[in-house]
């Protein structure tokens, strides 16, 4: 006799969890998807509604555009160079601030973790912090934007991942080299994982910044890509720094196909970075949720 | 003899010089503490004072109370408040259930490339930023976008979603939902993979079908982790984010809008009443701290998880 349990059951249940899985990836893939195609769009269906998932003619003028203007080649500088500095800084105060609190022998350590744990909880808020920056005469500088860098969160991340290597420290403590060595040349070579999971939020982080910059850049020249983006949603208008150079691209744009091809290239480098930083992120976000 | 007293010197002096570095590794870090987090902490005493930019913390004259008496005449701060209060639990009812709810449903998937996709595709949202989520926003719901197409296509009249004040909070608080849903649910997953597949094997022999089977298993496994993540949101309520609502707001919806964050940016900020902006934000910060001491005493009196 044939067995009939050879045949695949597909339970109601399973109808229901696939069709949720379904919906949850076209709600998370469709708006990606469709700022794609407003941004290769023509501009008479932009304006007319009329492009709904998929691009309508084919026009690379947006991006013409987006190269092509200084102001957003500015931006873009801008933010690379501050993601950049704020990597640099982060990984190398937060890496320093944590090997100490890491070793028994540090006498400070106890001391040192309450003191950076106490603004957890407390903080001055919005306006003292402000004021602190200003008086600093570091408004409108690249320093209000990177400066604050070491995190709580940050440092006991790497604080426990430190730990885990204790005893190769100690024994390279005991024949004599010193700390600074001992950091840099035998502990961070070894918590690559961790340099790139905080160094990939970082960059993120910073990347997407768009308060730091409005409250601290009032030079729009100093403005990241963020603030950019944020111009183009309040004013609905664009503003070619250079209307001469940009030529006819004017007439094959419109300002929301500009904000979308803005957007796409905006995100485009954490989609690159994205599924090679997914593992550590994940990882990252269980030792944290374990420990923390 | 010399030559021993030395030795036994530098031997005593080596272990100080070499705890020097230590020191000086946590200094820059210990620095920004005080700049960035301790000074503004003395900082607030401004709330107390009229603060002169010229006469500095220090040099500016007490008036004690003065701010927080104006503070309670003010109907717009009243109003404020209210709004994030609403916007708060608002966003907990149902931002909080969705990741777990994600995440059951996403355990449930028995193909894991498929699971795998969906979870990739689940976190993206979160790593967009604020201006480019409201950059969709204002895109898929302005009157030529996708959603009145549809609104149009099914015979309804278009909706200008972002002049209403009535849609603001559906809007902050859906998109908020689609950006965290998904990374929300790593943490759940987390604990959820941690559950002994033995349980699960018992409860098939005593006939449990999978609907059961997440119910009294799965489910409950994973109420520790709810519950302290649930702390942590509820004293989160009075949080509600800045740049989101700068973004979406505009004086014409302020009525369920403007939350205190805001409020204080325009007033503490922009129009450079610092004092009254710090009085403002020091209350908030009174209440969300009273908030987390009671959702944390209440969860320790309930059950026996909580944070201290």
């Amino acid at each position: 006799m044939i067995s009939l349990t050879n045949r695949i059951k597909i339970s109601l249940f399973d109808i229901m969890i696939y069709s949720i899985i379904i919906i949850s990836i076209v709600v998370m893939v469709y708006p990606l998807l469709l700022l794609v195609s407003l941004s290769f769009s023509e501009p008479g269906a932009v304006m007319a509604g009329k492009v709904k998932l998929l691009p309508v003619g084919l026009n690379i003028a947006n991006y013409e555009y987006v190269l092509k203007d200084d102001m957003i080649l500015r931006a873009y500088f801008n933010t690379v160079f501050y993601s950049a500095v704020s990597l640099v800084l982060t990984l190398l105060f937060t890496s320093m601030a944590a090997y100490p609190l890491s070793l028994d022998r540090f006498r400070g350590k106890k001391l040192f973790t309450i003191f950076i744990t106490v603004p957890m909880f407390i903080t001055g808020g919005l306006i003292p912090y402000y004021l602190v920056v200003q008086k600093l005469g570091m408004i409108n500088t690249v320093w209000a934007m990177v400066l604050p860098c070491v995190g709580t969160w940050n440092v006991i991340i790497f604080r426990i991942f430190f730990k885990e290597n204790e005893s190769l420290n100690d024994s390279a403590y005991i024949d004599g080299a010193n700390d600074w060595v001992i950091l840099f040349k035998i502990i961070l070579p070894l918590s690559k994982p961790v340099l790139a999971t905080i160094g990939l939020f970082t960059v993120v982080g910073q990347w997407n910044n768009f308060f730091g910059a409005l409250l601290f850049l009032t030079d729009p020249n100093k403005h990241p890509i963020q603030m950019y983006i944020r111009k183009l949603l309040v004013e609905m208008q664009l503003s070619a720094k250079n209307p001469m150079a940009m030529g006819d691209i004017i007439s094959r744009v419109t300002t929301r196909s500009v904000r979308a091809a803005t957007i796409i290239a905006t995100i485009l480098p954490i989609l690159f970075a994205y599924p090679f930083a997914q593992k550590y992120f994940v990882k990252g976000v269980r030792i944290g949720s374990i420990k923390g | 003899m010399l030559c021993i007293l030395i030795k036994r010197l530098n031997d005593g002096i080596k272990p100080l010089n070499r705890e020097i570095n230590l020191y000086l590794m946590i200094l820059p870090a210990i620095v920004m503490y005080v700049v960035f987090s301790y000074v503004p902490i003395y900082g607030i005493t401004i709330a107390f004072k009229d603060y002169y930019i010229s006469k500095g913390i220090l040099g500016s004259p007490w008036v004690g109370l003065k701010h927080f008496e104006q503070l309670i005449g003010d109907p717009y701060l009243l109003r404020a408040f209210k709004n994030t209060v609403l916007l708060g639990i608002y966003s907990l009812l149902w931002g909080f259930p969705a990741p777990i709810f994600f995440a059951l449903v996403l355990n449930e998937v028995g193909n894991s490339t498929f699971k795998r996709f969906a979870q990739t595709t689940s976190y993206f949202p979160h790593f967009i930023s604020t201006v480019i989520v409201v950059g969709m926003l204002k895109e898929f719901f302005s009157l030529d976008g996708v959603i009145n197409y549809l609104i149009s296509f099914l015979g309804m009249e278009k909706i200008n979603f972002f002049s209403k004040p009535e849609w603001f909070r559906t809007l902050y608080i859906g998109s908020g939902i689609w950006q965290s849903v998904g990374w929300g649910s790593i943490l759940y997953l987390a604990a959820i993979t941690g559950i002994d597949t033995q349980i699960y094997e018992a409860a098939v022999v005593d006939g449990a079908n999978r609907f059961q089977k997440i119910r009294h298993i799965t489910l409950p496994s994973i109420y520790p982790t709810i519950r302290i993540l649930l702390i942590f949101s509820v004293s989160g309520i009075l949080n509600t984010s800045f740049e989101k609502v700068y973004l979406m707001y505009s004086p014409g919806i302020y009525e369920t809008a403007d939350v205190i964050s805001t409020y204080v940016y325009r007033h503490g900020i922009e129009r450079g009443a610092f004092s009254y902006g710090t009085a403002v934000g020091l209350l908030n910060s009174v209440f969300a701290f009273f908030l987390l001491y009671m959702a944390n005493f209440i969860s320790k009196k309930l059950t026996d998880t909580s944070i201290w």
